[in-house]
């Protein structure tokens, strides 16, 4: 039984017909899957259902966020704290971070800045959402930092210092970061206002030290991630 | 028996066990005694199980502090728990060898900063070799953040709505009916006596039976 074509629409039904009726002469092999996955040769070493490395940098991908803007407001005024507690923190946190990222290309200060201008409160803001990437390097710096200043941190909080000291440097620790917000953030934002009473200014400062000291060390960079996702979980 | 120290600032946690040794470093498997001194002044002593519930709360409780919103733990065993307690922290840590007596020993934030990277550093010391690993950590929810802002401020925006509904309603009652809605009073008289009207065509009305019976009696009568 040969295939022919339909006699009113011309189109080979018949084919469809004769395969059905002689599955082993047939030239259509009803048997075999009729999406085949295509065979893997040398050059295409990727699996396409795995996430590749070159996926991480296509534009329009839409990325769950990691922290929200409490986050990233926290996030900036500790790296803040860090530099109001050692002069030289913002070019440690540099070294630190162009040793980190030696392997993946160059990173200089000016690319640092426009990921810490997402924080809201800053003078010059971007608006730009942080990869998830780049939360975490800034987290394990952050972290990194405090380990690097644990002493200094343990000072600040131990109440068996001498009580005089200890409230000498709390002040002038506030001070050093009252100026450094003053020149960074946005002095119409009623926190950076509230941040001029030098009473609401030694609190906060306690705190930022407090949470500096808590999440110094590699195991800091959990807590402290989770910190900054306070109130995104309902 | 293998011995394996962590040393920070003062504070001293030592841990002896059996395992392995290999070339310098000696592995701990089995961990039978640990020890931990806090500025010379405190010294506790314990098990794996007391390992465990230090693990299991004081780095929560420490996720805590970052956050500004501390509160008590308590190890699932109730072997140790930890609570705020005037500038500091109450650690209350169940006494080893079976007894339910508790050390209760009072932590300011940098000895309990100590302790939890010592912690730190237990868990991810690879020479330990005890299964002990860090609670999950998450971002707190919204309601566990009441004590963030003020109470004034959380009242503020519920508070104006309502008084702003209010307000409105109140005015609304102010504003006169317009006049095309306003029924004119003779219409109103003309209604009330069509209702009575009809209230009196549907009162029962009551049979004469007598008058009937005698139209019924003199029909009967006439033959």
């Amino acid at each position: 039984m040969a295939p022919w074509p339909c006699r009113f629409c011309r189109r080979w039904h018949g084919v469809l017909i004769f395969a059905l009726l002689n599955p082993e002469r047939s030239p259509i092999n009803l048997t075999a899957d009729p999406h085949p996955e295509p065979a893997r040769t040398v050059a295409d070493d990727k699996d396409p259902i795995q996430p590749q490395q070159d996926d991480a940098d296509f534009p329009n991908k839409p990325e769950p966020r990691l922290i929200g803007r409490h986050g990233l407001q926290q996030l900036d005024l500790l790296m803040t704290t860090i530099e109001a507690l050692d002069f030289r923190g913002s070019e440690a946190m540099m070294a630190l971070l162009r040793q980190k990222n030696a392997a993946r290309g160059a990173m200089d200060q000016v690319e640092l800045w426009k990921w810490r201008t997402t924080n809201p409160l800053r003078r010059t803001m971007r608006r730009n959402r942080l990869k998830q990437a780049q939360v975490t390097t800034m987290v394990g710096l952050v972290c990194h930092m405090a380990a690097h200043l644990y002493p200094v941190l343990h000072q600040f909080i131990s109440v068996r210092e001498d009580q005089s000291l200890a409230e000498a440097r709390w002040a002038g620790l506030t001070r050093r970061l009252q100026d450094l917000v003053r020149q960074r953030m946005n002095p119409r934002r009623a926190a950076m206002q509230r941040f001029a009473d030098d009473e609401h200014a030694l609190a906060m400062t306690k705190q930022m030290v407090r949470a500096l000291a808590f999440s110094a060390g590699p195991g800091g960079e959990q807590r402290l991630l989770a910190s900054l996702q306070d109130g995104m979980r309902r | 028996m293998h011995s394996i120290q962590y040393t920070l600032l003062g504070c001293r946690l030592h841990l002896l066990g059996q395992g392995a040794e290999d070339g310098d470093n000696s592995t701990i498997t089995e961990l039978k005694q640990l020890t931990l001194d806090l500025e010379d002044h405190v010294r506790l002593t314990g098990g794996q199980m007391h390992l465990e519930a230090l693990v299991q709360t004081l780095l929560p409780y420490a996720r805590h502090i970052i956050s500004g919103q501390t509160r008590e733990f308590t190890s699932a065993n109730g072997t140790v728990s930890i609570t705020p307690f005037h500038r500091g922290h109450r650690l209350r840590f169940q006494k080893d060898g079976g007894s339910r007596e508790k050390y209760d020993v009072q932590l300011d934030d940098g000895e309990l900063a100590n302790v939890v990277r010592c912690l730190d550093a237990v868990i991810h010391d690879p020479r330990l070799q005890v299964d002990i690993t860090a609670p999950p950590m998450q971002g707190l929810r919204e309601r566990e953040l009441r004590n963030r802002l003020p109470l004034r401020r959380r009242l503020a925006a519920p508070v104006g709505g309502l008084a702003l509904t209010m307000v409105l309603v109140g005015l609304g009652f102010l504003v006169p009916v317009p006049e095309r809605f306003r029924v004119p009073d003779s219409e109103e008289q003309e209604g009330d006596a069509a209702v009575e009207l009809m209230e009196e065509q549907s009162l029962p009305t009551e049979l004469d039976t007598e008058a009937i019976n005698r139209e019924e009696g003199a029909a009967a009568a006439d033959p």
